[in-house]
């Protein structure tokens, strides 16, 4: 055994074409596959992290009504007694912040355009969704003022800028027509693409006064309390509030079901075309493994003239093949840990990208790698087993030859 | 001693199988050095390859040093090939990306040797066959006639019972040939090992104290000749 394995480290270094070529392939793929399942890893969880940020915030309490008919933002289905729902969830721990959500059709010089309206009390809004600590220009709106917030990427489509005028009209709780001047008054860019290019924030008791909503609201977003344990708070506050049978709490996965939809579909995406490139990756390995075996008949058959048994020649081209596997793996991880370190330093930035088309993901600038070491760990060892299991039928087919035969092939 | 009776080898072919040898006796004592010789298809390389336990036979028996080889598993005729048995054949079938040294040392790291053991043997093999000094030098690097001389200290390194060599001098000039042969005889002299091999050169066959004479797969002579 410990011969084979001396005779197996010493032919390993005696053809370097062979082993430069074979440990390239499998190299490559595990390099590649390090660095796409880092980067995957990283833009789905920077993705997930803005979207609870930015969007859902950990939880929301809504109305049931309002949650079939979310689609179109309905103020009749909005409801009474958030502030007191507030105060419970404050001694809980919990920060809140009270959400108006409606559609408005938006008036500008050059056109309109109806977008979701949200109006929020900005005293509060930050510590749950810290969407103004992005302003790029200007100010947060004045309470009870005219003004608004709006994201960047929808300001320059629009054609507006801090201190210009539009107009928003909608209908109020009652359904009848309302018109409003609002002046931008700041403009954010925010990590999260959809808020960049179609969110208008606006002051919450302006709202409710203009939409006739009394002291109504259409959701109550309470801040990430645990990130490690979103669900299990979401539902521990749930069994602590017991809501009124109207109302709903929905976590971020609920509320980003779209989201976590395609983020998982992208990843689905992703996962098939990691594993058609590790496919061909396997054909390049079995390939060279097949070719490196069919060029050394002739020395298995002097190596078995010279004595060694079938099952020593299987041990001595096997034990080749896997630390071939292992120098490639060895090199890929390298590749790929330098390649996936500077991802996760550096990143790459998208933002030129994103601001063109919703990909889906909530990620916008620069989006950054993740470390996976399970998935290292399992592509350095994949690259070995496969190394191993593409030389396995070779070399079976070689040593079910004649040792005449193999002596007599060229 | 290799006792040889009733050999017969059939290689199937999509039609009637091919008869090599045909029920084919032969004896020869430790020690000897003997030529088969006879035309192409005669069955010269068949009965070294059965002998050699590099192939096996149709009907018959082999016996080398009272062993019966006929029957014996693939796993034991390997241990055979390892430990009793030496290998020249005519196109040298030395590994292409070992030196001379590595390739003689490949037959003693087989047998388990330690380092030095196989060094300093190896060495010795490669010297008395007068490649002192061409112990690193790969085979493409090495002529035909040294090449046949590695191929024979590989063979002889372990001190085996029997050396087989299959038509040792076809690849060769004359001269060069010569030598090896020379070589062969003296070694079979000096270290006692039985020396077996074929040819259809009838300058190799003067130099075989024994030559038996194959033609369609029989013994048609069998001729001890003096020292």
């Amino acid at each position: 055994m410990q011969q084979i394995f001396r005779l197996a480290v010493r032919n390993l270094g005696r053809v370097k074409r062979r082993l430069v070529i074979t440990a390239a392939v499998i190299a490559l793929g595990v390099g590649l596959f390090i660095w796409i399942d880092g980067f995957v890893l990283g833009t789905s969880r920077q993705s997930e992290t803005n979207l609870i940020t930015y969007e859902t915030g950990a939880f929301r309490i809504v109305s049931k009504q309002w949650w079939e008919e979310r689609d179109f933002m309905p103020l009749n289905d909005s409801f009474h007694g958030y502030e007191e729902l507030m105060t419970r969830l404050k001694n809980l721990g919990w920060h809140t912040t009270p959400v108006v959500e409606f559609f408005a059709d938006v008036i500008v010089t050059d056109g309109n355009l109806i977008l979701p309206i949200m109006a929020v009390d900005f005293t509060s809004l930050d510590s749950v969704l810290p969407l103004t600590k992005h302003l790029v220009a200007g100010s947060v709106p004045k309470p009870n003022h005219a003004q608004a917030i709006l994201g960047s990427w929808l300001a320059k489509d629009l054609g507006l800028e801090v201190g210009s005028e539009f107009v928003l009209q909608t209908r109020t709780r009652e359904g009848s027509y309302q018109t409003l001047d609002l002046v931008v008054s700041g403009l954010v860019t925010t990590p999260h693409p959809a808020i960049n290019r179609g969110r208008i924030l606006m002051d919450l008791n302006l709202a409710k006064e203009v939409l006739q909503l009394d002291h109504a609201v259409t959701s109550v977003v309470a801040a990430v309390f645990n990130p490690y344990a979103i669900e299990q708070e979401a539902k521990r506050a749930l069994a602590a509030l017991d809501l009124s049978p109207n109302l709903n709490l929905l976590s971020w996965k609920e509320l980003g079901a779209d989201a976590v939809a395609s983020a998982q579909q992208d990843q689905q995406q992703t996962a098939i075309m990691v594993v058609l490139f590790s496919l061909m990756a396997a054909v390049g390995v079995a390939n060279t493994m097949l070719m490196a075996t069919y060029e050394r008949i002739r020395e298995m058959g002097i190596l078995r003239a010279l004595g060694l048994n079938s099952s020593e020649l299987r041990l001595l081209f096997l034990t080749e093949a896997l630390l071939l596997g292992f120098l490639g793996s060895a090199v890929g991880l390298l590749l790929g840990v330098v390649l996936n370190a500077y991802f996760v330093t550096q990143g790459l930035d998208l933002s030129a990208y994103v601001q063109q088309v919703d990909v889906g993901y909530r990620l916008s600038g620069v989006v950054y790698s993740a470390w996976n070491p399970p998935a290292m760990v399992g592509s350095f060892l994949g690259g070995i087993v496969l190394a191993g299991v593409a030389s396995w039928l070779p070399i079976r087919r070689v040593v079910r030859m004649t040792i005449v035969d193999c002596l007599r092939h060229t | 001693m290799i006792e040889i009776r009733d050999l017969v080898k059939e290689y199937p072919t999509e039609g009637e199988a091919v008869r090599a040898l045909r029920g084919l006796t032969l004896t020869i004592a430790d020690e000897e050095f003997v030529s088969i010789a006879g035309p192409s298809g005669s069955g010269k390389t068949t009965l070294l390859n059965l002998i050699g336990c590099l192939d096996t036979a149709t009907s018959g028996e082999i016996r080398l040093n009272q062993k019966l080889v006929s029957g014996m598993t693939k796993r034991e005729l390997a241990s055979i090939r390892r430990e009793s048995l030496g290998f020249v054949f005519q196109s040298y079938n030395l590994i292409p990306v070992l030196t001379a040294l590595e390739n003689v040392a490949l037959a003693l790291e087989l047998l388990g040797l330690s380092h030095n053991q196989v060094q300093v043997r190896a060495r010795a093999a490669l010297a008395e066959v007068g490649l002192k000094g061409l112990e690193d030098r790969l085979p493409g690097k090495l002529s035909g006639g040294q090449q046949q001389r590695v191929a024979i200290a590989r063979a002889l390194v372990k001190n085996p019972a029997v050396v087989l060599a299959d038509e040792p001098t076809a690849n060769l000039d004359s001269k060069t040939g010569e030598e090896i042969l020379k070589l062969m005889r003296n070694l079979n002299e000096t270290t006692g090992t039985t020396f077996v091999f074929s040819t259809h050169d009838k300058m190799v066959m003067d130099y075989a104290k024994r030559l038996v004479l194959l033609q369609d797969g029989q013994i048609i002579h069998d001729e001890r000749r003096g020292p």
